[in-house]
């Protein structure tokens, strides 16, 4: 059978409305009634038609798609015959679509409510989870300013906008709690735009060239951009908030640091493809950065490493250098590894033909025959002195303000000739000589610590005990006193008459400089100075020294036996025979003389007179033994570093590398050049310490580093990685290993370190800590970097941000203001 | 070319050079590192208000907003732009959080639903004319009663006539169940014939038990198990034309429910995006 099931036509076919919403519940079964619901749902089965009154009779209206007139008839109330079954209207499919839409509505407002109402909701409400390394960020409120608004505050802000929604860095403020970004971190590089320009024009701030290498579809992309959104970032502080390329919420491993290569290139006037495509060639790479370690690679290398003996000199650069922990940078090993074998001597002066010490406290040399003469009253002053005012002395004695001028004027005069000298050129010369005798008897009597005043006076930088401790170096009570009395004998009077308005007259001429009159204080540190025998007696004896002392600066002892013995009772060492005792080096005519010579000396030991024998009669038959103290170089005897005392100074012999004391006095010296206050004296002071001879060489491999303020500060450290700070390019030492062990290995560290002048070798000299090196090539990286092997993507040798960088310490209150420790 | 070739030319034309745009525009703007999260989410929701304004226009037809034709088509176009719009604006990856996973969701099943709405929109008029008389979706249980109808009084005529209940057993059996509601959907879905070819292989059996003249009835009986077969295959077929929007038209409502809340946390919590 083929026939059409439909019928269209009408008198035979129904009128199909499927945008009903209720369709008659027979119509499933096939047997819907023609009336169908109401609007509303009800059914309406009440008849088959409405019959017709016509001619006072009702005609049935049943259609002709409905079976057409009954044979019934109405009934003859009008009514119908035919009565459907009456039903339950069901939804039609277009209702039941509508009423499926607005349950899912319904359910999604519901879901939204249940979300938002939850204790959890903003984390329902998170557009993701953190990166591992915010993921302890338990609080949305920790970067999002909004979060504590609540959900009426975040309509208002997504509507008519809050101070902290409409702030581009709001949020990105909140990063600075924990991150530091450069000095000024939402711009370009955290850097100044000032800095930048020069080397990298941007366009955002107005530099149009723009100037695009490479090929390809990069080129054409890159300058699309450019003018569709331009640079990135505002103006203002907001100019480039973190979320410019940091995206969160993107999961546990989400990367924060993604990056394309063209999106660096944003902002760059010189755009390019590649590292192999258009990178620009390297310019002075690595740049020369001064370090702290004068170091001169090329003469090393050159000149003194093939001189040198083969166990000292290094065999490879390895020798020398090692890596830092972080496998990046590669670092030197020290001085004592990697110096001393051959720099050792010229750190503690072995090999210096001067003196290797510094001459701290100074008894200056003065015309005293042209002051006694012009009458000026200083005391006792040491005739044998010729030493000039050193530049420690200068500065301790301008820490007393009231001498400045005084000191001016004695720094011009020559105070060994004094004879053209005006009046106030001799007071100046006797306000500094008792300003000497004030500052050894000060330092006697209040010890070290007394030089802070007239220290920080001179220098105009504040001494703290700590450095106040290593300036004085531990200076030896024993050695100043001692030193006080073989220079001033009467030292303490002289000083406190002095200082009572008393005058002190010069003594005369033969009697002006005591017996004392040595050229040197006593052995170095000044050890067992206490002894009877010793050299200063310890100041116990009542004596200016011990009875028996035998050392060298023995003046004034009874009966001393050192050289300089001149006016010594009993003195007896080099002088010229006049005294009583004398005999040690002179003629024999020394009365009670034990020296070599020894020839009818009263107390001589080793064949003296009769009286002895006498004495020694009744003593068993030993021949007498003959001993003496040695008497070494002071200088020489403290060549494993420390203080001594020689020919009217207290010095200090640096003991080894980093001596404590000569780096104290070098960066107090050069703080003062950039104190306001400092009196003259820094500046000799410094160009004492840092002198190419001085003792320690301190400046001859340490830099001297000009401070804003005009100071200087030496810098002891070679170049140490600073965890806080980035620089613009980065390159990791210890991947760069593990690839020059193949095709390279034989050229090592010199695949890519060349040694030779650099091109700005001229500008900077390698004593000045210019380059040993020849810059790196492009084309040396390019060997490896490329798309296909090492890479070459931009973040992988460069830092967006530049300078302190990082995480600062947390700031962390060590007690509740609010609390007591009751509480 | 047809008119209807010129048509899928033009608007294709036009959604690719949308397309395009739309990414170069993105990408460019990503070189740049501007965030083009706003620009597109404003385009999205833009579109979807379009997209849904179609249901609109259909309950509003007395309004002079356009033929539903027209209205279909820039349905059809611009919920294909809307697609990429989407990829674009939340990547191309399962978000992360609970509420984007849950938006991420509705747009994607109103994508999928409404690209299989279109593809049966072009797959199901060919079947339906392919496998026969196209009918009216309302009408179909009406037919599918009336075929009931007509293929008991045939048999009850058989059986009053032969007296034979060889006919009746069968209608009792099979017959009845079969035309009492639709069949073999699954069938249909893949336009399979293999119910309808069993049951006239049980005829063709059943005939050699019956006489002359229960053989002229059963021919009768079998065209329409053949016109209830191809009533099945329309209301499945139909069915599915209708059923899918039952997906699409709810996930709609539920996307633009969601989708204020997502645009008021955005910027709530979007400082410092550029």
């Amino acid at each position: 059978m083929s026939r059409e099931l439909q019928s269209f036509d009408f008198r035979s076919s129904g009128y199909e409305r499927p945008n009903r919403r209720w369709v008659c519940g027979r119509a499933a079964d096939g047997r819907p009634c023609r009336a169908g619901p109401d609007h509303r749902g009800r059914c309406r089965a009440e008849a088959e038609c409405h019959p017709r009154l016509e001619g006072g009779r009702y005609l049935c209206t049943r259609p002709e798609s409905a079976g057409g007139s009954c044979a019934e008839g109405p009934l003859p109330d009008g009514g119908c015959t035919h009565r459907p079954l009456p039903c339950t209207p069901v939804p039609s499919l277009r209702a039941r679509r509508g009423r499926a839409a607005r349950w899912a509505a319904v359910f999604a407002v519901g879901l939204l409510a249940l979300l938002l109402g939850s204790p959890a909701g903003l984390r329902w409400l998170s557009p993701g989870e953190l990166s591992r390394s915010h993921a302890s960020i338990g609080d949305c409120g920790t970067c999002h300013a909004s979060a504590a608004a609540g959900p009426v505050g975040w309509l208002h802000a997504a509507l008519v906008g809050t101070p902290e929604a409409d702030d581009p860095a709001s949020d990105s403020r909140r990063c600075l709690t924990c991150h530091r970004s450069g000095s000024e971190p939402f711009a370009a590089h955290g850097l100044p735009s000032a800095r930048l320009h020069p080397e990298a024009p941007s366009q955002a701030a107005g530099h149009p060239p723009v100037i695009i290498t490479g090929g390809g579809l990069v080129q054409v992309g890159l300058r699309l951009a450019g003018r569709l959104s331009g640079a990135p970032g505002g103006e203002g502080d907001a100019a480039l908030p973190c979320a410019t390329c940091h995206r969160e919420h993107r999961g546990l491993a989400g990367d924060l640091e993604a990056m394309g290569d063209l999106q660096c290139q944003t902002c760059h006037a010189v755009k390019f493809a590649g590292f192999n495509a258009g990178h620009p060639e390297f310019e002075g790479y690595p740049p020369v950065r001064p370090t702290g370690i004068l170091f001169d690679h090329v003469s090393h290398m050159e000149r003194h490493f093939p001189k040198s003996d083969a166990a000292h000199r290094p065999a490879q650069c390895a020798d020398c250098h090692r890596l830092d922990a972080g496998g990046g940078q590669m670092l030197t090993v020290g001085f004592e590894t990697g110096c001393a074998a051959c720099h050792a001597g010229d750190v503690r002066g072995t090999a210096a033909a001067g003196s290797t010490g510094v001459s701290l406290f100074v008894v200056p040399g003065l015309d005293l025959e042209t002051l006694r003469a012009r009458g000026a009253a200083i005391g006792g002053w040491p005739a044998l002195s010729d030493r000039p005012l050193a530049p420690f002395m200068a500065l301790l004695l301008a820490g007393d303000p009231a001498l400045r001028d005084a000191l001016a004027t004695f720094r011009r005069l020559d105070p060994l000739d004094l004879r053209q000298a005006g009046q106030s050129e001799i007071d100046a010369v006797v306000a500094v000589a008792w300003a000497t005798k004030a500052l050894l008897f000060d330092l006697v009597a209040e010890g070290p610590g007394s030089l802070r005043p007239r220290l920080e006076t001179a220098l105009g930088v504040p001494i703290d005990g700590t450095r106040l401790r290593a300036l004085a170096g531990g200076l030896p009570l024993a050695t100043v006193r001692s030193a006080a009395r073989t220079w001033f004998p009467d030292l303490a009077q002289e000083v406190a008459r002095h200082r009572a308005g008393l005058p002190v007259p010069m003594p005369e001429a033969e009697t002006a400089t005591p017996a004392a009159e040595q050229t040197a204080a006593p052995a170095p540190d000044a050890a067992g100075s206490t002894d009877l025998l010793g050299n200063d007696g310890g100041g116990d004896a009542g004596g200016d020294g011990g009875l028996l002392s035998g050392g060298a600066p023995a003046g004034g002892d009874l009966l001393s036996g050192s050289e300089p013995a001149t006016n010594d009772l009993l003195a007896g060492s080099g002088s010229e025979g006049g005294d009583l005792s004398g005999g040690d080096q002179a003629d024999g005519g020394g009365l009670l003389s034990g020296g070599e010579s020894g020839e009818g000396d009263l107390l001589a030991a080793p064949g003296g007179s009769t009286e002895p024998q006498e004495t020694t009669a009744a003593a068993p038959a030993t021949p007498p033994v003959t001993a003496e103290l040695p008497q070494p170089d002071p200088e020489r005897w403290s060549a494993l570093g420390g203080w001594y005392g020689d020919y009217f100074a207290l010095s200090y012999r640096p003991g080894d590398h980093a001596d404590p004391f000569l780096k104290q006095w070098i960066e107090v010296a050069g703080a003062s050049r950039g104190a306001p206050a400092a009196a003259a004296g820094g500046e000799d002071l410094l160009s004492l310490l840092t002198a190419k001879d001085a003792p320690g060489r301190c400046a001859e491999c340490h830099r001297l580093v000009r401070q804003a303020d005009g100071s200087l500060v030496p810098d002891w450290r070679a170049r140490r990685p600073e965890p806080g700070r980035q620089d613009f390019t980065r390159f990791r030492h210890q991947p760069h290993f593990d690839r020059l062990s193949g095709r390279a290995r034989s050229e090592g560290c010199l695949t890519c370190h060349r040694l030779g002048r650099g091109v700005e070798a001229s500008a900077a000299p390698a004593a000045a800590g210019g380059p040993d090196f020849r810059p790196i090539e492009r084309a040396t990286c390019a060997e490896c970097h490329s798309a296909a092997a090492a890479g070459e993507s931009c973040l992988l040798c460069h830092n967006y941000h530049v300078g302190p960088v990082g995480h600062p310490p947390p700031e962390t209150a060590t007690a509740d203001p609010g609390k007591t420790a009751g509480d | 070319m047809s008119r209807f070739a010129t048509r899928r030319l033009r608007n294709g034309l036009a959604g690719l050079l949308a397309m395009a745009l739309l990414w170069t525009v993105v990408e460019l703007r990503g070189l740049t590192m501007q965030d083009s999260g706003r620009l597109t989410g404003w385009l999205l929701v833009a579109a979807l208000v379009v997209l849904g304004a179609y249901n609109l226009r259909k309950k509003l037809p007395v309004l002079p907003l356009g033929d539903s034709a027209s209205w279909l088509q820039l349905h059809l176009y611009l919920g294909l732009v809307t697609a990429l719009l989407f990829f674009l604006h939340g990547g191309w990856g399962l978000p992360d959080g609970p509420l984007e996973i849950l938006l991420w969701g509705l747009v994607l099943g109103l994508l999928v639903t409404g690209i299989f709405g279109l593809a049966l929109s072009r797959l199901a008029p060919a079947a339906l004319t392919w496998h026969g008389e196209r009918v009216i979706h309302e009408r179909i249980p009406q037919l599918r009663r009336r075929l009931a109808d007509e293929v008991e009084e045939l048999v009850t005529r058989a059986v009053e006539e032969t007296s034979s209940g060889t006919l009746a057993g069968y209608h009792v059996n099979v017959l009845k169940r079969y035309f009492a509601r639709p069949r073999h959907r699954w069938y249909h879905l893949v336009r399979s014939k293999r119910p309808l070819r069993h049951l006239c292989r049980e005829i063709e059996a059943l005939k050699r038990y019956l006489g002359p003249g229960d053989r002229a009835v059963l021919d009768e009986i079998e065209a329409r198990i053949v016109a209830k077969d191809n009533l099945d295959f329309q209301e499945t077929w139909q069915g599915l034309l209708k059923g899918w929007l039952f997906l699409h038209v709810p996930l709609t409502y539920a996307t633009l429910v969601m989708v204020p809340l997502h645009v008021v946390l955005a910027y709530a919590f979007g400082a410092g995006r550029p």
